[in-house]
């Protein structure tokens, strides 16, 4: 009888503090995704910049631009420009670098995020050692008082015990929560306007450099003769135009993927699973796919 | 800035077009719009340049990211400082409960 007044009053005390736990699933979702959004655009800057080198080292074969151009450049006493650098290398480069220490800011943030929610964090240890230690001081209390409270009572004194701590933490942890979510949601509204402006600007850049590239491998064609030659320049339009489709396709998923953040962000704060969540997971999949054939 | 970058893109498809039509006639302005095409790649580049240092030249916003990494960090913190505190309640507890213990045996014993 007494084991079940305990019960009761551990059942009222859950529903009176909030019932549910934070669901951790959602945070590392959001995490996961921005981090592998991340990579995937700093693999297609990459690619921008190759495909740029690329086209550079044609030039100078071809003759259209002179080494001296890309190289030598003296920059004070004891050094020359280190890399090759053009308008649009410079221009990937410093899309590249933006991002990068934006989206390592954002990450870090998320991190956070998943270790504040608890997903960081194995809590279900920390409360089974709560509940034992609960146990032995319970029995060591009924012992000295020299009190019988049945056989189930004790188990069910410490798990409701050390429950009750737990949702005191809970408690605590989603008032945090909701303060640092609802307090910076702005601020991750703006961060993905500037990746999403970037993003559009990568996919120009790449479009650029791919077209430009293209057009060079056509004019070799027109004037080539020799059949095996041709069949290497073909072949080479052709990997070519593979590698921007699949750098496309994974701009575009990451692209969806910063659209679907601030909305994913947003509804972490009502502890459900919503719609942004699940839309973030579906476009991070797709980006999966594309991301194991990019390169 | 987009619709210059807009119309040069668009300029550059055009005049690529009238040079593989000149090519393929082998005509001697040929080289002309060829030269043509290497100067509006050069000025898109450029453009495309000013266009992403002025996006990223965005301070007000890395300032904003990095308040945002402090904040949650200050969150992480008095969370394991308050899971710290609740541990350290069933330490006192579990203590109560030996000095108990141990007081009645003693009692028991005198």
């Amino acid at each position: 009888m007494k084991t079940l007044k305990y019960i009761c009053a551990l059942i009222a005390i859950v529903f009176i503090t909030g019932c549910a736990s934070i669901p951790t699933q959602n945070f590392s979702s959001l995490l996961h995704t921005t981090r592998e959004a991340s990579e995937a655009i700093d693999k297609v800057l990459q690619e921008n910049y190759k495909l740029e080198s690329d086209i550079i080292r044609e030039e100078i074969i071809l003759d259209e631009r002179p080494l001296y151009d890309v190289f030598l450049e003296r920059q004070g006493s004891y050094s020359i420009k280190p890399e090759i650098s053009t308008p649009m290398l410079e221009s990937i480069e410093t899309a590249r670098s933006a991002l990068s220490d934006i989206n390592d800011l954002a990450i870090e943030y998320m991190e956070l995020l998943a270790t504040l929610s608890g997903a960081n964090n194995t809590p279900k240890d920390h409360f089974i050692e709560l509940a034992e230690s609960f146990n032995d001081t319970s029995t060591a209390i009924t012992d000295s008082l020299n009190v019988d409270l049945g056989p189930d009572t004790l188990p069910t004194l410490s798990v409701a015990g050390s429950e009750v701590l737990r949702l005191m933490l809970e408690g605590k942890r989603r008032k945090l929560l909701l303060e640092v979510l609802e307090g910076n949601q702005p601020v991750i509204e703006e961060y993905c306007a500037f990746a999403i402006e970037l993003i559009d600007k990568i996919e120009i850049s790449l479009y650029h450099s791919y077209s430009k590239y293209f057009a060079r491998i056509d004019d070799q064609l027109f004037y080539e003769d020799n059949a095996e030659e041709r069949r290497i320049m073909v072949n080479r339009a052709y990997e070519l135009n593979g590698r921007y489709v699949n750098a496309l396709k994974a701009l575009e998923s990451v692209r969806k993927i910063y659209e679907q953040i601030p909305e994913a962000h947003g509804s972490l704060s009502t502890f459900k699973y919503s719609r942004g969540v699940k839309l973030l997971v579906k476009y991070g999949k797709e980006l999966s796919n594309s991301y194991e054939d990019l390169f | 800035m987009d619709k210059l970058l807009n119309k040069l893109q668009t300029t550059l498809f055009d005049l690529r077009r009238e040079y593989r039509e000149l090519r393929r006639h082998r005509d001697p302005e040929t080289e002309r719009v060829k030269k043509m095409i290497f100067e509006t790649e050069e000025k898109f580049e450029e453009i495309l340049l000013a266009d992403i240092q002025n996006i990223t030249s965005n301070q007000e916003l890395y300032s904003k990211m990095t308040k945002l990494v402090g904040e949650a960090q200050g969150a992480v913190e008095i969370i394991a400082d308050y899971q710290n505190k609740i541990a350290g309640i069933a330490k006192v507890l579990s203590k109560i409960g030996t000095v108990i213990k141990t007081a009645s045996e003693v009692l028991n014993l005198t």
